[in-house]
């Protein structure tokens, strides 16, 4: 057993609103220079949808992500003799027009514009050439189902959908949406770090989150295409590629990552959870249909005396081990088993979990073209939501539908027990009945209730102590300095210290 | 005011230089620049100048000595019938001031008509007899060929190629010396090795580093074997060769390259997208 900790995250897509104050937040900390206005580490897409850039998920297209080959996994567009071939011209990569050309307005032009007899107008600038743009496209441009005929028709995931389902789908009464908010998955297996040639990107130790180093990066963009997220972008400006940095710089002070701090639908938990870095070659090769348990089980018990004993006999410190006890996200995904990871099937092991998002269910236009959305009961369950489980099996199980159902029936079965519990106005059989199709009890339901709508700050990141102090100590002596003087000097003063 | 004394100096020091050129230089620039391909008696690379400033004007010996080139393009008849006669090899250009011009054609004034007639005996017995040269110089002309001389000069073939089984590839900085022995003869293969009057050749062979006369034989021998024995389209076909040979492997090299990366991304993926909207405006 090799026990790691790494930071996870989970985002209940219930709760989201799509307002895009992650985005912002992170475009304000973060990606707002020359050469990064097209990045937006934290996006939020429309789905169905295309997404940012268009189509990242089509594999096909990018080429990204990791292939099971026999017993272990290979990058699907990189590689030694792969990635030879096409170092100096990757056949794979999104170019600026798949993200979106970013742009501004030329607001001067509304003092400016001599005396005429029309309202000046603000055209459009792009950021990049600085010249007039027609704007083709912006980073959520389909938001809301902007433009389904271009966008959500197109959307990958429909691919196990016959032509028939898909028409249903955008027949007016029946359409449907929900928002996928995504950044960096800092994922145990990251395809991004095997396929960069310069040894730029590493993953932090301590917590598992996955840099790129500025210095070593010689900007030949395998991780742009390698990521099957496509969160690795390249900055023209600087000739280095970026990513999602899950503020760092934040979580070492105890603080939470811009985006989900910002977050106003409070849909964002962070929290530690250790697992078996042993295993990883092993879950990432995994058959299709295993590959969720399998990546769920890498993730061990905190609680469990082996686990406890191995974790510190890796040098990781009490303060880590507790904060995994406590992590919203172990819950989320282990106790309770209803956050599921994003496209399991490109095999990176990602370490953001969504729950999936309860969606409205079926109404129906009878004879009379009467519009009827009643049903039996408030829910009429999941056999009925507007979009086919197999949609929503395809972006979170890797095609299982059994187990998509089961994580929307326990779902249900905490909304229904909550009824019970507020209202009172189902039969004791119906929360039976529900409860025990979600497979879980009244207990659970109300703890995972109040995870999700009462949870306190402190609760929903659990942000262990990054023991600075510590890692010094791995680069310097601090015996050196110690006593010599209060803050230590960059440059030592010429009177010396 | 300083700049102006400074170019009084050098008017003044290049009056005395240039007046300083006497007939005697004459014979001193005509051994070190002309010897390479003129003789007074005898033709070699380039044509006998016995009598040559009774036949031609002054005038258009300086203008041929400075630039042969320029009197042919300019189509003068006598500078194209020399020319043409000589197989189409052009004089190489000669930047001799008035004065050093001046000096040489005295020099050569000195060689009259009635010279000539006189000495044509004399210089009939005096012409050189006829090279005679042996297997074991060919090969020794070859070997010389490729590898740097006694002396430390560069090797020939680093400049120049020759057509020839027992030879690697050489350079094409230089002309391709093949059939040189059939353009200029081996008498004025000799010339221009014991004398080189190209710049290159000149700084490369001079002084310490000068041939041998055993090595300048030697690789006469082997240009004159080269000349005899290499077919005449050789040199010609080479040439054709590279240019069918590059082109046709740049077209190989774009073909591998389109069915290499035949599945790359050609175009943006929103391409259809974008096509479809503007349609629809």
């Amino acid at each position: 057993m090799n026990i790691r900790s790494q930071i996870s995250m989970v985002f209940h897509l219930d709760k989201c609103i799509g307002c895009h104050t992650c985005s912002i937040a992170c475009k304000n900390v973060w990606t707002d220079r020359k050469g990064a206005e097209y990045m937006w580490w934290n996006n939020v897409e429309t789905k169905p949808g295309t997404g940012y850039p268009t189509k990242w998920e089509d594999q096909e297209i990018y080429k990204g992500g990791w292939d099971k080959n026999g017993d272990t996994v290979s990058l699907r567009g990189a590689g030694k003799l792969r990635g030879l071939k096409n170092i100096f011209h990757n056949p794979n990569m999104p170019v600026l027009e798949d993200y979106y050309e970013p742009w501004t307005y030329k607001y001067s032009d509304l003092f400016t514009a001599p005396e005429g007899n029309d309202q000046p107008t603000a055209r459009p600038v792009s950021l990049v050439t600085g010249e007039h743009i027609d704007v083709k496209a912006g980073p959520n441009w389909d938001d809301d189902l902007g433009g389904s005929p271009d966008y959500a028709r197109k959307d990958v995931n429909f691919k196990a959908l016959t032509p028939s389902e898909q028409e249903s789908l955008f027949q007016l009464e029946q359409m449907t949406m929900f928002y996928l908010p995504r950044i960096c998955n800092h994922c145990l297996n990251p395809a991004c770090v095997a396929s960069c040639p310069s040894g730029a990107i590493y993953k932090r130790g301590e917590d598992g989150i996955v840099l790129i180093n500025q210095e070593r990066c010689r900007a030949w963009r395998m991780c742009v295409t390698a990521c099957p997220y496509k969160k690795s972008y390249y900055n023209w400006n600087t000739g280095k590629s970026e990513k999602c940095i899950l503020c760092y710089p934040r979580l070492e002070s105890g603080q939470a990552p811009a985006c989900m701090h910002s977050c106003v639908g409070r849909i964002r938990y962070l929290g530690v959870m250790l697992y078996d870095a042993d295993r990883i070659e092993q879950v990432a090769s995994a058959p299709e249909r295993d590959l969720v348990d399998a990546q769920l089980g890498i993730y061990v018990d905190p609680f469990d005396e082996n686990v406890i004993k191995a974790a510190k006999a890796n040098g990781i410190a009490d303060s880590t081990i507790r904060a995994a006890q406590l992590s919203p996200v172990w819950k989320f995904v282990k106790q309770w088993g209803i956050a599921l990871p994003l496209h399991p099937e490109f095999r990176t092991i990602p370490n953001l979990f969504y729950v999936p998002p309860m969606l409205p269910a079926m109404a129906s236009v009878d004879a009379d073209g009467v519009y009827d959305s009643h049903t039996e009961s408030l829910w009429a369950g999941i056999e009925k939501s507007r979009l086919p489980m197999q949609y929503l099996a395809s972006l979170f199980t890797a095609g299982d539908t059994e187990r998509m159902k089961l994580v929307l029936k326990k779902l249900l079965a905490v909304k229904i027990s909550r009824r019970n519990t507020t209202v009172g106005d189902l039969s004791a059989k119906e929360v039976a009945d529900a409860l025990e199709g979600g497979r879980t009890n009244a207990k659970e339901a109300d703890a995972i209730f109040r995870l999700t709508s009462l949870a306190t700050f402190e609760e929903r990141f659990v942000i262990p102590p990054a023991h600075r102090e510590e890692s010094i100590e791995m680069l310097e002596d601090t015996g050196d300095v110690k006593g010599n003087t209060g803050f230590g000097f960059k440059l030592k003063p010429a009177r010396g210290l | 005011m300083k700049s102006w004394k400074m170019m009084c100096w050098a008017v003044a020091a290049a009056l005395i230089i240039g007046t300083g050129v006497s007939a005697q230089d004459g014979a001193e620039i005509f051994k070190k620049n002309c010897t390479a391909c003129h003789k007074i008696g005898a033709r070699l690379v380039g044509p006998d100048l016995t009598g040559v400033t009774e036949k031609r004007s002054d005038e258009w010996l300086r203008k041929f000595i400075r630039s042969s080139s320029s009197l042919i393009k300019a189509g003068d008849p006598d500078a194209v019938a020399i020319f043409n006669e000589f197989n189409g090899t052009p004089m190489l250009e000669f930047q001799f001031s008035d004065a050093e011009l001046t000096a040489v054609l005295g020099y050569l004034s000195g060689f009259g008509a009635q010279a000539a007639k006189t000495d044509t005996a004399a210089a009939a017995k005096a012409a050189e007899p006829a090279l005679v040269f042996t297997d074991a110089d060919v090969e020794q002309g070859r070997a010389i060929f490729q590898h740097s001389m006694s002396a430390g000069g560069p090797a020939c073939v680093t400049c120049h190629n020759v057509s020839d089984a027992g030879l690697i590839p050489g350079g094409l900085l230089a002309k391709d010396l093949t059939h040189v022995a059939g353009r200029i003869g081996d008498q004025g293969i000799v010339g221009i090795l014991g004398a080189p009057p190209f710049p290159a050749m000149a700084a490369a062979y001079n002084g310490s580093a000068a041939l041998t006369e055993k090595e300048v034989h030697a690789i006469t021998a082997f240009l004159v074997h080269a000349d005899k024995n290499t077919a005449a389209t050789a040199e010609v076909g080479g040439k054709n060769t590279m240019l069918i040979w590059g082109f046709g492997g740049l077209v190989v090299i774009l073909l591998g390259v389109a069915l290499t990366w035949a599945r790359r991304l050609k175009r943006s993926v929103r391409h259809d997208i974008d096509a479809r909207q503007l349609r629809t405006i």
